[in-house]
């Protein structure tokens, strides 16, 4: 790699990724108080690790991902398979793999290999009109990894997944009526389902649990348990955002968070609301929104479809994490416990997080300016 | 190059979306933080304080003695709590795997009950495992746990009192069981249940639940559930009790006028009878009696088998017992002292008697001819040629008490009936599930009647309408064929309804045949073991019927407030005491030189009594193989009675001698216990 290619890359978009694992090492110190693993240190390593994924991917020149399309299709869909076979069952999903101390999470890994192949196979297909059929096949591409991770069962994930689909098929197709129609109508149909079945209790292939776990942030308080169930979680989220007031009770000060499960990895934001106040959760959006908007325009400023397409995918899917997680810790959204990226003291999503900012910081350095 | 660009979509279009999404997170921060934040700092400072439910100890069941039949013993429970922190979840598990390794967990097993837990809804606080803790593995287990509390974060023990009944299957059917809440039972008492609490399923666990008296503090087995304020560390735990601003209130204990050692006796009888009137009548196997205090109404034993043992229910049955209580033709779980009616039999044959003595002038002297054979078909136990009230008492003759029975008319026999409490509610408020019987007349066999025929009719139909959707169905068949078919199923269903009705016309009235059957308590008799038994104490004191009561008294746990149960009469009979004490000689000759002499003659007791050898009116029963039910009623002694009985065999050896056995045996039970 050359250095000249370096000096092209886009250094305010590396600066706000750093910025925003800075921020999540930070964080860790506070999130970390009670843990019995030292929080800060495993944080620290995996910044480390992922700051050197980060630097060794941009070296790498994202168009030989291009000729690697089968192998790497086919790896996927390997971890995907060992995970189901070799994976620890923590709270009735096997999406784990222990390697001495350390646990990863193959699912967050696939998402890379995944974005990959798919920004290549709607490349080739680039033509794709929109048609119901050309829709159709592009969906059938997606299938396998979906069925595997759904079969870990791994709710979380599948959305993401389905997120990135989206994101990547609706910025690819000329005609973006069908695919509207496929993707509104499937969720239309899924809410007045689970709205029929709530009211009128229409049978529905889901345990009760699940349903009331995806709807219960609707109202917390009616979780069958006065609020100390299914909806314990939300109600000690929005209580601890809300209290941090306008400049937070101050770092290392937060209370009310220590009153939830995992408020190290889903509910780090709550961390940041109650210690940060809204001053710094606000910061912390715009972070991450100007984190995006760069991600778009360097989508923006590559010529090659290849290249647009894979940030896109990347795009798309920490949008979903970023919505999702924030939305989850506000009850603006169901609890999926999808990590807030940089921010969540979640190992795999970290490096997962550091190594799409690789390819797409990579990207950036192969772009051109185009003036209109 | 420029192909490309035209799928892509314009920057400014995601720019819009990008800008939307990121401001409603930050109205909704602003409403949270900036808005309500004054609200959610003062609940944020409040939310360390919690209140949490302090579980009660449930009543004791105790008999007249204080001997205890129902009681609860501590049960160590282990929770995790499962919101605690997820590094501390792991230790915690861990560490509880190597701790109950002697128990068979692993860590495997551990993280399955959470999920299972989960399922059913519940989160938070999940109970691992359930130990018995006066097991000497468990008390070692529970001992460990607190060594080593430091590694085990997330978990905590709650010893809590569980259902135990030292007696087993005694008195077990009446005693009844207790289980887990269901949404129904929690539906409309949320403010009394909570929905992991044990309830009371059957018997007396669930009618003493809640049993208020006025003007004192009783309140039921189940007790009050204490109210504690209790302050939360950083982590979630529980660092310091703050208040007990509601102690919890035990439930009261329940002492019955049950006497156990009469009730032992009482069920080794009737077993033994059971047992061997199983050996001549595999169709035998179940039964049930009761002893009462005839001067006060009180229960002093009463059983029902085959047997039902509460300890079974506790844990939850296996599949053994499933089958042995829920798929049992002999219906342990029924109550057959309160809730079976049976045909009474010849025990019917008092109020047959009262009511011609009372209300028919019918005298003592009075001799109706006995040919063996009634009106030419109803047949009876001999001949016994010109017959009177005493003698027809003696020997149960069926033609003496048809003959009274049509002087009197069935109207003055429902009204005796009636007030020996016959076919009327028996006045046993202390447990539910209690059957009223059936009392024959002629309006109840007309609405009888014509339900049995409206069942049938509904049965005809709905077979029919089977039948017809097969033949449509049937692809062999050609259309004219099926039609064919058809036509004829629906005459046959015509013909058969035609029958019904036929039937019906000739069975709504009432006819002298339908008292001859009733006077001798067959036709549509039908009376609970707890009726023959209540009626039995109205003869045997003269004519008082007394609300019948298995409550001696109810105490508070601490002993506060005491609530002791009085006799209460429910009325008197008309029928006068001189007309009573006639018939009580007849019953004083039954056990003499009667039917039941056999059984009481060298036994030395002062008895008096009827037997009953009924039809059972089952299915597939013929009379001809002896398919009979015994009965037995009867008291002690003879003049100013102490004990009341009444006594079922289904299908009993000898008819009518099994129960009479078994009366015998309780009454010999009932002195020794008193000359002690």
């Amino acid at each position: 790699m050359n250095r000249d290619l370096w000096k092209k890359a886009d250094w305010i978009f590396l600066a706000l990724t750093l910025g925003l694992a800075l921020m999540g090492f930070i964080l860790s110190f506070s999130t970390g108080q009670g843990l019995t693993d030292n929080l800060v240190l495993k944080t620290g390593i995996y910044i480390a690790l992922g700051m050197l994924g980060l630097f060794f991917i941009a070296s790498i020149d994202y168009n030989k991902y291009k000729e690697i399309e089968k192998p790497l299709y086919f790896i996927m869909i390997l971890i995907l398979v060992l995970v189901l076979i070799f994976g620890k069952e923590i709270y009735g999903a096997k999406n784990w793999i222990y390697i001495g101390p350390f646990s990863i999470q193959p699912s967050e890994f696939s998402k890379i290999f995944f974005i990959l192949v798919y920004a290549n196979y709607l490349t080739r297909h680039y033509e794709n009109d929109g048609s119901f059929k050309n829709i159709f096949s592009a969906l059938l591409y997606a299938v396998p990894p979906l069925i595997l991770i759904l079969l870990e069962p791994d709710m979380g994930t599948t959305l993401v997944f389905i997120a990135i689909i989206f994101g990547m098929l609706f910025s690819s197709t000329y005609n973006k009526k069908y695919l509207a129609i496929i993707f509104f109508g499937a969720l239309g149909i899924i809410v007045l389902w689970i709205f029929l079945h709530l009211t009128i209790g229409l049978p529905i292939p889901l345990d009760e649990y699940q349903i009331q776990r995806f709807t219960v942030f609707l109202n917390p308080y009616k979780d069958g348990q006065n609020g100390l169930g299914a909806g314990y979680n939300i109600i000690q989220a929005t209580i601890a955002v809300g209290s941090g007031g306008l400049s937070g009770k101050g770092f290392l000060n937060g209370t009310q968070v220590n009153l939830l499960p995992v408020k190290e990895s889903d509910f780090a934001f709550s961390v940041v609301g109650e210690e940060f106040g809204f001053i710094g959760s606000l910061v912390l959006i715009i972070v991450f929104f100007l984190f995006l908007l760069k991600a778009l325009k360097i989508a923006h400023e590559c010529l090659d479809h290849y290249g647009y397409l894979v940030t896109i995918g990347f795009i798309s899917m920490f949008l979903f994490h970023i919505v999702e997680n924030i939305g989850m810790n506000l009850s603006l959204m169901p609890v999926t416990g999808i990590p807030l990226p940089f921010i969540s003291a979640a190992g795999s999503n970290l490096l997962v997080s550091f190594i799409a900012c690789g390819i797409i910081l990579n990207i950036s350095m192969q772009r051109t300016k185009v003036i209109f | 190059m420029n192909q490309k660009k035209s799928a892509h979509v314009n920057i400014s279009f995601y720019l819009i979306i990008f800008l939307a999404i990121f401001l409603i997170l930050a109205i909704k921060l602003f409403q949270l933080q900036i808005i309500n934040g004054q609200k959610y700092k003062t609940q944020s400072s409040s939310n360390s304080m919690r209140l949490i439910n302090l579980p009660t100890k449930r009543g004791d069941i105790l008999d007249i003695n204080g001997k205890v039949l129902a009681t609860s013993i501590p049960i160590a429970s282990i929770i995790l709590d499962t919101n605690a922190a997820q590094g501390d979840q792991k230790l915690t598990i861990y560490n509880l795997a190597t701790l109950l390794t002697p128990l068979g967990y692993n860590e495997e097993k551990i993280y399955s009950v959470i999920e299972e837990a989960n399922k059913k809804g519940i989160y938070g606080d999940v109970e691992i495992i359930k130990i018995h803790y006066d097991q000497s593995t468990g008390a070692e287990i529970i001992g460990k746990f607190y060594e080593r509390a430091n590694i085990l974060p997330a978990a905590s023990v709650n010893i809590i009192p569980t259902r135990y009944y030292p007696e087993g299957t005694v008195l077990g059917n009446t005693i009844g069981y207790v289980g887990n809440i269901s949404k129904e039972e929690y539906a409309g008492n949320e403010n009394i249940y909570s929905l992991n609490d044990i309830v009371g399923k059957a018997g007396l666990e669930k009618s003493l639940e809640v049993f208020k008296q006025q003007g004192t503090d009783i309140k039921g087995l189940l007790g009050t559930k204490g109210i504690q304020q209790v302050e939360i560390d950083s982590l979630g735990k529980t660092v310091a009790v703050k208040s007990t601003e509601n102690n919890s209130i035990p439930g009261d204990n329940f002492q019955l006028t049950i006497n156990l050692e009469l009730q032992k006796a009482l069920e080794s009888s009737l077993d033994a009878q059971i047992a061997s009137s199983v050996a001549v009548n595999p169709k035998a196997g179940a039964g049930a009696a009761i002893a009462f205090n005839p001067n006060t109404g009180e229960i002093l034993a009463m059983a029902s088998k085959p047997d039902l043992n509460p300890n079974d229910f506790v844990d939850g049955i296996s599949e053994n017992e499933y089958k042995y209580y829920f798929e049992n033709t002999k219906a342990p779980l029924v109550n057959k002292v309160i809730s079976d009616a049976y045909p009474p039999g010849s025990t019917f044959k008092m109020i047959t008697a009262f009511s011609a003595l009372h209300y028919a002038g019918l005298t003592p002297d009075v001799h109706i001819n006995c040919t063996g054979e009634w009106r030419d078909n109803i047949k009876c136990t001999g001949i016994h040629g010109e017959t009177a009230l005493l003698e027809g008492i003696r020997v149960s003759c069926n033609s003496y008490f048809q003959g009274i029975a049509e002087m009197a008319g069935i109207e003055n026999i429902d009204k005796t009936s009636i007030q020996f409490g016959l076919g009327v509610d028996p006045g046993f408020s202390d447990m539910q599930g209690v059957t009223k019987g059936f009392l024959p007349s002629p309006a109840s066999k007309a609405s009888f009647e014509k339900n049995y025929l409206e069942g049938i009719i509904a049965q005809i139909n709905e077979q029919t309408s089977i039948e017809i959707v097969q033949v449509n169905s049937d692809s062999t068949l050609s259309s004219s064929a099926k039609k064919e078919k058809i036509e004829i199923l629906e005459q046959n269903k015509e013909l058969a309804i035609a029958k019904a009705e036929k039937y019906y016309e000739e069975n709504k009235e009432w006819y002298i045949h339908d008292t001859d059957l009733v006077s001798i308590g067959q036709g549509l008799n039908n009376y609970s073991i707890l009726q023959l038994g209540e009626y039995i104490s109205t003869i045997a004191n003269g004519g008082t019927r007394y609300k019948p009561t298995i409550i001696k008294s109810v105490t508070t746990a601490d002993g506060k407030s005491k609530y002791e149960v009085k006799p209460i009469v429910l009325n008197k009979v008309e029928i006068t005491l001189d007309e009573i004490n006639l018939v009580k000689e007849g019953m004083k000759l039954v056990t003499t030189s009667g039917t039941a002499s056999s059984v009481f003659r060298s036994s030395g007791l002062s008895v008096a009594g009827k037997t009953g050898t009924s039809e059972t009116g089952r299915a597939g029963d013929d009379p001809e193989k002896n398919d009979y039910h015994g009965l037995f009623v009867g008291y002690s002694p003879v003049d100013n009675p102490e004990i009341a009985v009444a006594v079922i065999i289904e299908y009993g050896k000898n008819s009518s001698n099994s129960a009479a056995y078994v009366a015998k045996d309780v009454m010999e039970a009932y002195y020794s216990m008193k000359g002690e």
